[in-house]
């Protein structure tokens, strides 16, 4: 063993794999950057430049890349509020409000330090675990899958904001949105309205896009406010260092947050979709003073970034060891070691233990280096919190879309970020929590999918209360919704219905939204009798069971604040036109206008003409720059959206009517 | 001037000439691509089995099409699959510089698949590839393959159920008469393999080269599951006919031989003939536009075929599948979509009642 490691070290530091793992670091750190790519992106544009390369140097470039994306994909995640790929979703909640008070530098520090120590650790541990992991990871079978998955949905609607009926109801949404289209387990597409894009689904890139990223791009807009709400000469130097001082404060967390992202990493499938939230619930729930959880508590970005590095070994050791792959980009790895005409299974622990030491060092040493290179970077990049909201919209609205567009290039992408977009808009009005429609989004699928296969292989419940690690999870479950009803494990601040900035919510906005939910699930309803198969209908069916209930509390509550609202205001009109004012509704709705009309120039000419001009008009006419600088600002964004994204990405761009 | 110098001269002459019309011939083939970019638009998304496999084969292609243009790969998933043949179908225009290569659905065809508009017996077809699969068992209730019959309740774990898997997989255990329960809605192969070692299901089909690189190491090799058959593939005279590839894995009409003392026959084992060559047939397909030019259609449809001899091409697939995948011609390509295309009613109504009983 002690032989295999110093090999793998040797291997790691030889000439040329050390440059590989540098250039797979370098390209790793930008990709994350970049809302919509990620982790899968990047191998597979690197792929094809391994197929003639040594194993060694292949696998350095390969790790060097897949272990960083998940540090620098921090930076959208903390700067702009927007979840930078899945693993980041959790460090919006506190990284952002972190941003906010002009804190970010703290943030990226402790997120970098954390996910270096994270990626380490993880790495690591999960090389001392190597002759326990099997049976660990087959005695998780598709009951324990499906109810993980149910915890994770739990533990999100509990903690993340809002009230819990809220919470609950926007995670009924998720659930429902997984159900439109074809599904694994129906040969009839469900609520798919004729329109082929939703044939195969909503897309997670295009609604967590939409739903994190426009409001805060609005508020920005027509605020004009920067990202920090706090002056530049009011922050203090050296915040990094202070992050990193964080950390050695909570040493222990996370050290915990590590373990749990090493040990859930290696579930097949479900690993890297929730280990950020359970880190992150396991954060809340352990400490003792909540308050600040959700506006800006650093032990919100610590767990969920250990969490999410550490995952990244968690998911590579299974796929190395036993050809499991525990993620998308680990079932790449996989086709890459076999290209390499590698086995994975007890060669690569026997023969080629030295290769798979090197891989262990390469995430090890990769974690490390990014880090140390994100932190220098960081340094300018946390500036950017304070430039004027006119003069980072457009460019943010650019990578945005094209970020959107990411997923199956196509304008469904685009309408289905911008509806998304308003959605959140109006969520954020009426107080209504955001992140449980993610994960129940990204867990959804999972869950139905599981249900449905565990009725079938256990034929009946009695799984329920025969499988000692369902029967603990269910205890989590009723602990965790227990805690919750109680208010004890909620984050005080999350207690309030507010608004996610602190203003107070608009009652009728959140009315609105409560009415407008349940005519949708009654919909769903009546449109899920005509199904042929009873299997299509009975997941949407089983939602409606929690949805309408929810819905209808959350209905009465928000007919009380209403009827309050218009006493104090005096009438419906005054209290319509206060919360008008207070939530600048004309000038949001022309924002809103400015981005529709993006998609529809784009049918006509394309996106190299449409974005562009976005960007000149906004920057004239509300930004006031001169057209000189806005037409230097829209050449740039022409050279993003060509060079990256329709070159160096081969996306294929909208086939417009003008230009085909 | 003699007559044997005339004859020399002429035949010179028409060497000459010969030699120059070919040469211009390849040199027009070379111009039509050189410096050119052609873009592949595959079906699936990034990183899928399927990307992959087309972007490797796209790298040895680019330098067997004269002129040498550069290939670019491009995803478009959705419309369960259909949407990039869709794409290729609405193409308006075609000059020969895109080509849509992904997997097909036999299945989608037959029963004309919502969302699926383009008719794909109208696509010129380039190439296809073929990816044998086969069947494989635990053998915690099952020591031996030939005791699958007498085995009663095993647990058969398919994908989704108009996956040709599922009924390639449901069909064969049928045709035995195998008592069995129909698990379906896995996501992938990987997923009922999980499935299978956490012994929650007992049988799977799957393809050939999942069950080399996957199943062969890790469970194989130490007795914990066994290969029972692989589905051949049907010729052009609708014959079923063995394939090197499987090695001393027996096909399934072996398998069945060999179990019952017979062979097979019945309703069933009929329409397993007539699926075979859909479901099995085809499984990755280059089509250009309607409309593309039919000199630009003859390079791409040559070079995917002189791919076949590339050695250093068959050298990655054989490390990337185990086995070079068996090439299908665009004539017999265009035979056996044509007959999905064109399936008779009964076939469809049958395909279509199979699958919502698997459900």
């Amino acid at each position: 063993m002690i032989d295999g490691m110093l090999a793998g070290l040797v291997l790691v530091f030889s000439w040329p794999t050390i440059v590989y793992l540098l250039l797979g670091v370098f390209v790793g750190m930008w990709i994350g950057a970049v809302p919509g790519l990620g982790g899968v992106v990047g191998l597979v544009l690197l792929l094809p430049f391994t197929y003639a390369m040594e194993p060694a140097p292949a696998f350095a470039l390969l790790m060097g890349l897949y272990a960083v994306t998940s540090t620098s994909d921090t930076i959208p995640a903390i700067m702009l509020g927007i979840p930078g790929s899945v693993a980041s979703q959790a460090t919006i909640l506190d990284g952002y409000p972190l941003a906010k008070k002009g804190q970010a530098a703290r943030a990226f520090g402790a997120a970098y330090t954390v996910s270096a120590f994270g990626g380490v650790f993880g790495a690591l541990v999960m090389a001392a675990s190597l002759p326990v992991l099997l049976p660990i990871i087959f005695a998780f079978g598709l009951p324990e899958f499906l109810m993980l998955a149910v915890l994770g949905l739990t533990m999100v609607s509990a903690l993340a904001g809002g009230s819990v009926t809220r919470g609950l109801a926007v995670a009924a949404l998720g659930l429902w949105l997984t159900t439109v289209g074809y599904a694994e387990t129906t040969v009839e597409p469900r609520f798919y309205l004729g329109i082929d894009y939703l044939l195969d689904g909503f897309r997670i890139v295009p609604i967590a896009l939409g739903l994190f990223g426009i409001p805060e791009l609005l508020e920005m807009a027509v605020k004009n406010t920067s990202i920090s709400r706090v002056e530049l000469s009011g922050t203090r130097d050296g915040a990094m260092l202070r992050g990193i001082k964080d950390v050695l404060k909570h040493r222990w967390l996370t050290v915990r947050s590590s373990l749990v992202g090493a040990y859930v990493g290696i579930l097949p499938g479900l690993g890297g979709s929730i280990v950020d939230w359970i880190a992150y619930g396991h954060a809340v729930q352990s400490a003792r003073d909540k308050s600040e959880f959700g506006s800006g508590d650093i032990r919100g970005v610590i767990a969920p970034e250990a969490a999410n590095n550490s995952s990244r070994a968690g998911a590579l050791i299974p796929t190395v060891a036993f050809g499991i792959p525990g993620s998308p980009g680990a079932a790449i790895l996989l086709g890459a070691l076999v290209i390499k005409g590698l086995q994975p299974g007890p060669d690569m622990l026997t023969f080629n233990l030295d290769l798979t030491f090197s891989m262990i060092w390469d995430i090890a040493f990769a974690n490390i280096l990014a880090a140390a290179l994100l932190m220098l970077l960081s340094r300018h990049i946390v500036k950017i919190a304070f430039l004027p909201a006119h003069s980072v919209v457009p460019g943010v609205v650019v990578v945005l879309l094209m970020g959107a567009w990411v997923a199956t290039s196509s304008m469904g992408d685009w309408w289905t970020c911008l509806g998304m977009g308003i959605l959140g808009y109006a969520m954020k009005l009426g107080g209504w929590p955001r992140p449980p429609l993610i994960l129940a989004f990204v867990l959804g699928t999972m869950i139905e999918n599981n249900y449905q296969l565990t009725m079938q292989v256990y034929d009946g419940f009695d799984w329920m209360y025969q499988r000692p690690i369902v029967v603990c999870i269910e205890i989590a479950i009723v602990v965790t919704v227990f805690l919750a009803a109680r208010g004890v494990s909620r984050p005080k601040s999350a207690r309030i219905a507010t608004a996610e900035d602190g203003a107070p919510a608009t009652p009728l906005m959140s009315f609105a939204l409560a009415v407008m939910l349940l005519a949708l699930f009654v919909w769903v309803y009546f449109a899920a009798q005509a199904f042929e198969g009873v299997e299509a209908a009975r997941f949407p069916v089983t939602i409606l069971l929690v949805a309408i209930p929810v819905l209808l509390l959350v209905l009465v509550n928000d007919i009380v604040a209403c009827s309050r609202e218009i006493r104090n205001c005096g009438g419906f009109v005054p209290a319509w036109v206060s919360a008008n004012e207070r939530w600048h509704l004309r000038i949001s709705l022309k924002f809103l206008g400015y981005l529709l009309a993006i998609p529809l120039v784009t049918y006509v000419a394309g996106q190299l003409v449409a974005l562009p001009l976005f960007v000149v008009i906004y920057a004239r006419s509300w930004g006031g720059f001169s057209w000189w600088t806005s037409l230097a600002y829209a050449a740039a964004s022409l050279l993003l959206v060509w060079g990256l994204y329709a070159s160096i990405m081969a996306m294929p761009l909208y086939p417009s009517l003008l230009f085909g | 001037m003699s007559m044997p110098t005339i004859i020399r001269s002429l035949l010179v002459a028409f060497l000459v000439a010969t030699t120059l019309w070919a040469g211009c011939g390849v040199s027009e083939q070379e111009d039509f691509y050189a410096g050119k970019t052609i873009i592949v638009y595959v079906g699936r998304p990034p990183g899928s089995g399927a990307d992959l496999a087309v972007r490797s084969f796209v790298r040895y292609w680019q330098k067997q099409i004269p002129g040498e243009p550069t290939m670019v790969v491009k995803n478009v998933p959705g419309g369960g699959g259909s949407r990039v043949w869709n794409l290729g179908w609405d193409k308006k225009n075609a000059d020969g510089l895109e080509i849509f290569f992904s997997p097909v659905s036999a299945t989608a065809i037959i029963i004309r698949q919502e969302g699926l508009r383009a008719d794909l017996s109208k696509m010129p077809l380039v190439g296809a590839l073929m990816s044998p699969n086969m069947t494989f068992a635990r053998t915690e209730r099952l020591k031996r393959a030939e005791d699958l019959p007498n085995v009663k309740g095993l647990k058969f774990g398919g994908q989704a159920p108009a996956h040709r898997f599922s009924i390639l997989g449901r069909l064969t255990l049928d045709i035995l008469d195998v008592d069995y329960r129909n698990v379906s809605g896995f996501q992938g192969a990987s997923d009922v393999f999980n499935a299978l070692r956490r012994r929650e299901v007992d049988i799977q089909t799957a393809p050939l080269n999942f069950y080399r690189f996957t199943v062969e190491p890790s469970v194989v090799e130490n007795g914990e599951v066994i290969p029972l058959w692989y589905n051949p593939v049907v010729d052009e005279d609708g014959e079923l006919v063995p394939i090197s590839e499987a090695g001393d894995i027996p096909s399934f009409v072996d398998y069945y031989e060999a179990v019952k003392g017979k062979a097979p026959e019945g309703e069933l084992f009929e329409m397993y003939k007539v699926l075979l060559p859909h479901l099995n047939g085809i499984v990755y397909a280059a089509f250009v536009p309607p409309d593309s030019p039919v000199e630009a259609f003859e390079i791409l449809r040559e070079s995917f075929s002189k791919l076949t001899q590339d050695e250093a091409y068959r050298a990655e697939e054989r490390k990337m599948f185990g086995f070079n995948l068996p090439v299908i011609s665009s004539r017999q390509g265009t035979k056996i979509i044509d007959s999905m295309t064109h399936a008779p009613e009964h076939v469809r109504v049958f395909l279509e009642q199979y699958i919502q009983q698997g459900r």
